[in-house]
């Protein structure tokens, strides 16, 4: 196997960070977000540049957005509403033509890409790196049934993804004229927060009042609305048409649900007399911004913090009170404060002991109890709950405690080592812990500051590693793959989310944008979504996308003794996903020696700054790093939830 | 073995203790049968939803998890490693909570029949703290599997691939 060839002209010194921001960065309005650095950067670098944007792109940028004003169609008023309740990305195929584009016409960046579900997906990681809303779109029938699978997935994960589908006509239902068409609401129930076909014209602004009041308020999850024809291309010449059409204060309120004081001073209390407290951090401090709210409580009682969820870095993992990297310590809780855990594990699905007592804060009373019996529970918005807790409590130390954490950390650390060890001495393929580690050292151990970088921590097998070595410094900053639900391929669809929340700044991202994001996945999930590298490549987004390429599903090792079936879980040898990367528009590196990962992620990083565009690092592994006797073998999780993934 | 001196109230202390776990919804379907001579079976759904079976000989003071880890043939590796997970339960260098105090209990791990079983033995007047300890010993062997022998939980735990 041969090695990629270096290409000089692809791996320059890095530009200035003012003219690469230049670059990146986009200016205000809809098609602008559409090759932002487009064909400007592409004449350029004409020489070296694989990437081909149609001079549409420069026009649309460059286009004044239309005026929207009455007399509006309906697909207007309801894109109107998605602007006024700061709907930050619409990530979308063609179809639904008359929302998306009067989306777009609002001014709300919006992307097209290569699979419904992809771009599903993509909503999905950018509300779960910004937390703010996205909107998705498919056409009526198969658009919309290809993006069934992410809507789960971002259900699992609590995302407030607002998937819009046309929906043929009513006038037509049932009747199979044309092609297309399904009645689609039931398709979605028990996958969603919220779904409603929008029948009746008059009440579109209504209906988006409905929707965004699921969206913003309690435990958040996926909304689903249909658009028949007579809804999208109803025509209202005044407001008067409209029922209902108020101001977003009028129909839904920001203020939130806040805690009893009376089970705030028993928590207080029951955290006072408890000798190793710890706090779970998940999806919810994400979701109502808690982070700073989350480490006044942590540090006035001197309570280690382990997260979960769908998103990590609500509290920074060199923090002494951090237990992310200490799983060995986390049976040894007495008492834990679950905040903001929506996807509640069951008995034996966290590592606590048996003798754990739990503190529930969620913002849901109908759900405080279900699957883990609690002691008490805090029916409260996180952030609020939090900060009564702050008060309530007094200020303590646990030295003997955090110092049990701090050992197990070291113990961690010195285990990750010896894997990283072990995996070197593999030499004709590259051990997932050469990646993890290696790929740890480049982003936080470097030149870059450690908080920079994005990362979609995707992949199965390759996950395992990865999320033993990487760590997250600030909100946002590790976007873990497909959550509860289990999806595998969801990444580079979710690497596309995250890229636009970078480029944009969005949210927990405002500090860090236009910077490159680095994604992780696996030969498998990249046969899913590998397609959106071409959106990438249209959008110039700067992106790293690794590939953990062992020749087989994850389920391989799981079947080795299964001799008839196991071709199942096996694809062909030593693909070439980086040639599909270049086909696409990005830039390619095949990696087989452990000696040659670092070096070619330094490379592919400086493309990805450079020019802007997408690089597929695709690194040979073998299947069998997943056997016991090869050690360390297919590993367990390090989450506090040990059966579910990142609970 | 140790002598016999076991008292009522480490009866009741021992039953008290498995008993909280079920008020505090750990253990589910829990019931308590008597056995031969001074053993009591206690039969609970916990781990993984299966059921679990923990013989207590209020003679020896010895708790047995019958079921603990099906499947697991003496002389491999796994049973092996598992053995000297257990022994190690005992080591000074554990805090205090995740230890076995060896002057108040002792823990095994042995085959029978194909299955490994999981046994703590309480010294006198330790009946409540093995108690105590024999479940914990089962969580801690539970989540070293998660952590280093997935596949072995895939295998006899039903638990998700995923």
């Amino acid at each position: 196997m041969s090695k990629t060839s270096r290409k000089a002209s692809d791996t320059e010194a890095p530009t200035s960070r003012r003219a690469f921001m230049k670059k990146a960065v986009l200016g205000a309005g809809a098609t602008a977000a559409l090759g932002a650095t487009g064909v400007g950067v592409g004449a350029q670098e004409a020489d070296a540049d694989p990437i081909t944007i149609p001079p549409e792109f420069e026009a649309a940028k460059r286009a004044a957005l239309p005026k929207i004003d009455f007399p509006m169609r309906g697909a207007q008023v309801f894109a109107r509403a998605c602007l006024e309740e700061g709907v930050k990305a619409l990530f979308c195929c063609p179809g639904n033509y008359e929302i998306v584009h009067a989306i777009a016409d609002t001014g709300i960046p919006t992307y097209g890409g290569r699979h419904e579900g992809s771009q599903c997906h993509a909503a999905d990681a950018f509300f779960r790196a910004t937390g703010e809303v996205a909107a998705t779109s498919g056409t009526e029938g198969p658009g919309f049934t290809n993006m069934i699978n992410a809507i789960a997935t971002a259900n699992a994960a609590r995302s407030p993804i607002l998937v819009l589908a046309s929906n043929k006509s009513v006038f037509a239902e049932d009747s199979e004229q044309g092609i297309q068409d399904a009645y689609q609401q039931p398709t979605t129930e028990g996958i969603r927060k919220y779904g409603k076909r929008m029948i009746t014209p008059a009440r579109v602004w209504e209906y988006a009042g409905y929707a965004f009041r699921q969206l913003k308020s309690g435990v958040p999850g996926p909304v689903h609305l249909d658009f028949p024809a007579e809804t999208a291309r109803a025509r209202f010449d005044d407001a008067s048409e409209l029922e209902y059409f108020f101001q977003n204060t009028r129909y839904r309120t920001d203020t939130k649900p806040h805690p009893d004081p009376a089970a705030i001073n028993a928590a207080a209390e029951m955290l006072r007399s408890a000798d190793r407290p710890m706090i779970v951090s998940s999806n919810g401090v994400f979701y109502s911004r808690a982070w700073d709210a989350l480490r006044e409580l942590a540090e006035k009682a001197h309570i280690p913090v382990v997260e979960s969820g769908a998103t990590k870095g609500q509290f920074p993992a060199d923090h002494e009170l951090s237990a992310c990297a200490a799983p060995g310590a986390l049976m040894g809780a007495d008492v834990v404060l679950l905040v903001g855990q929506y996807c509640m594990p069951t008995q034996g699905e966290f590592a606590f002991g048996p003798d754990t007592r739990y503190i529930r804060i969620d913002p849901s009373a109908e759900d405080i109890g279900r699957n883990l019996p609690i002691d008490i529970g805090i029916v409260s918005d996180e952030k609020a709950a939090l900060e009564a807790l702050t008060a309530a409590v007094s200020r303590q130390r646990r030295d003997q405690w955090v110092a049990e954490i701090a050992a197990a950390r070291q113990a961690f650390e010195t285990e990750n080592e010896e894997y990283y060890q072990i995996g070197l001495g593999y030499t004709d393929a590259v051990h997932p812990a050469v990646i993890g580690k290696e790929l740890a050292d480049f982003i936080h151990h470097g030149d870059l500051p450690p908080d920079r970088t994005t990362i979609l921590q995707g992949g199965y097998g390759i996950a395992r590693y990865t999320r033993r070595y990487l760590r997250a410094y600030r909100p946002g900053q590790i976007i873990n793959g497909a959550y509860q639900y289990g999806a595998i391929g969801p990444d580079v669809g979710y690497a596309v989310g995250v890229a636009a929340a970078v480029r944009h700044g969005v949210g927990a991202q405002a500090g860090y944008q236009g910077h490159p994001v680095i994604a992780i996945t696996g030969d498998a999930g990249f046969g899913f979504t590998g397609m959106e590298i071409e959106t990438m490549s249209k959008y110039r987004m700067p992106v790293v996308v690794i590939v953990y390429n062992n020749n087989a599903w994850g389920t391989w090792s799981g079947q080795v003794n299964n001799q008839i079936g196991l071709p199942v879980h096996l694809f062909q040898e030593n693909l070439r996903y980086d040639k599909m990367g270049e086909a696409l528009g990005g830039y390619g590196e095949y990696v087989t020696r452990p000696e040659d990962f670092t070096p070619a992620l330094e490379r592919a990083y400086a493309v990805a700054l450079n020019q802007s565009r997408p690089a597929v690092v695709n690194v040979q592994a073998r299947k069998e790093f997943w056997l016991p006797e090869q050690g360390p073998g297919f590993l367990g999780k390090i989450e506090p939830g040990v059966m579910s993934y990142y609970h | 073995m140790t002598t016999p001196v076991t008292t009522e109230s480490d009866v009741r202390a021992v039953r008290g203790c498995l008993k909280e776990y079920a008020d505090r919804g750990v253990f589910r379907g829990y019931t308590e049968r008597p056995g031969r001579l001074d053993r009591t079976l206690f039969r609970f759904s916990w781990l993984a939803r299966k059921p679990y079976e923990l013989q207590y000989d209020a003679r020896t003071g010895a708790f047995v998890f019958l079921n603990a880890l099906p499947n697991v043939k003496a002389r491999t590796p796994l049973a092996r490693a598992l053995k000297t997970f257990v022994e190690a339960r005992s080591d000074e260098s554990l805090p205090e909570h995740r230890r076995i105090d060896p002057a108040r209990a002792s823990a095994t791990a042995f085959v029978r029949r194909g299955d490994m079983r999981l046994s703590v033995l309480a010294q006198p007047g330790n009946h409540a703290y093995a108690a105590n300890r024999v479940v914990n010993l089962v969580h801690e062997v539970y989540l070293h599997l998660h952590a280093y022998y997935p596949q072995y939980l895939w295998a006899n735990y039903d638990v998700s691939e995923e």
